[in-house]
């Protein structure tokens, strides 16, 4: 996958354990987990909004884009 | 927590479960019985079948029905008179006539009689004796009726099998959309088509079969988007 999550980065600058921001989103702590390790295919709009404002972030500081020549995507289709 | 139609689901899977699970039991004791009477017929002596009874007729050809005919119906052939005397109508494999006799494929017969003939009217009488029954013929059909009935009740259980397999992973199923699931459904169609087939092409069972089989397919397609939705967050 080319979009790679930026969580781990955040929550570290923000000083924040996993527990405290599964409890401040009201995403499980296993979730978080699977969100922080890449093991998700997709993010609701609304989970996206709650964690940027918990962590008072922008969705661009959490996601990160790295071209692998989009193998993956034509894969897929 | 489990939403109402996951509970429905859960709830008609017990009901079906424990329905085709009495009716697999019923089919275990046929099929027990059907052996019983399998290795009974097999072992039987020929001495031991005994038919008694009498076929008694008379056909009576008038002026009025010379030329259309008229005699007895049995179901699937009939004896038919008429100006040329006696004929089989209808389905006669095996069923051999002429002016004394009717003979029924060397396993019975009856003896035919000509009361009167002249140029307007005939009367023929036919009468047989069931203990003239061919005994080796009459033992030969019985076990191909039973053996019949034993691959028929065989077919039904295994296909009931198949079918409480499906009933029993939708009984306590978190959501039917799981590759388990599936897979079962598939089988399961697929053997009720055997079934169809096998039936003498009962047709109600093989579109059902391919409507169970179809169902597979389109729970197949809800196990990948169930996928894409778990892997949502």
């Amino acid at each position: 996958m080319s979009i790679i999550l930026r969580l781990d980065r955040v929550m570290a600058d923000r000083k924040m354990s996993l527990n405290e921001l599964s409890e401040r989103v009201g995403v499980s702590n296993v979730n978080l987990s699977k969100l922080k390790t890449g093991k998700v295919s997709a993010i609701r709009f609304s989970t996206l909004e709650a964690i940027c404002k918990t962590l008072n972030c922008q969705p661009g500081d959490l996601l990160e884009f790295i071209d692998d020549g989009g193998k993956e995507l034509a894969d897929n289709q | 927590m489990k939403n109402s139609n996951i509970k429905t689901v859960n709830g008609i899977g017990k009901a079906c479960s424990v329905i085709s699970l009495i009716a697999f039991i019923f089919c275990i004791v046929g099929f027990v019985g059907l052996i019983i009477a399998d290795i009974a017929i097999i072992f039987m002596p020929l001495d031991k079948i005994n038919l008694s009874g009498n076929a008694d007729a008379t056909i009576t050809i008038t002026a009025e029905n010379m030329n259309i005919g008229t005699g007895i119906d049995t179901g699937n052939f009939m004896i038919v008179g008429d100006k040329n005397g006696l004929s089989i109508e209808g389905s006669n494999e095996g069923i051999s006539i002429d002016e004394d006799k009717v003979d029924f494929g060397g396993i019975w017969s009856l003896d035919v009689e000509e009361v009167s003939s002249d140029e307007t009217s005939a009367t023929y009488h036919l009468t047989g004796d069931f203990a003239d029954f061919n005994k080796k013929a009459v033992k030969r059909e019985l076990l191909l009726k039973v053996l019949e009935a034993t691959i028929a009740v065989i077919a039904t259980a295994v296909t009931l099998f198949f079918a409480r397999r499906v009933f029993k992973a939708l009984a306590k199923c978190e959501t039917p959309f799981t590759e388990d699931i599936v897979k079962k459904m598939k089988v399961f169609g697929g053997v009720m088509i055997g079934y169809g087939v096998l039936t003498s092409l009962n047709l109600t069972t093989i579109v059902a079969g391919l409507a169970v089989l179809m169902l597979g397919y389109v729970f197949a397609h809800g196990k990948n988007l169930q996928q894409e939705s778990d892997e949502t967050l």
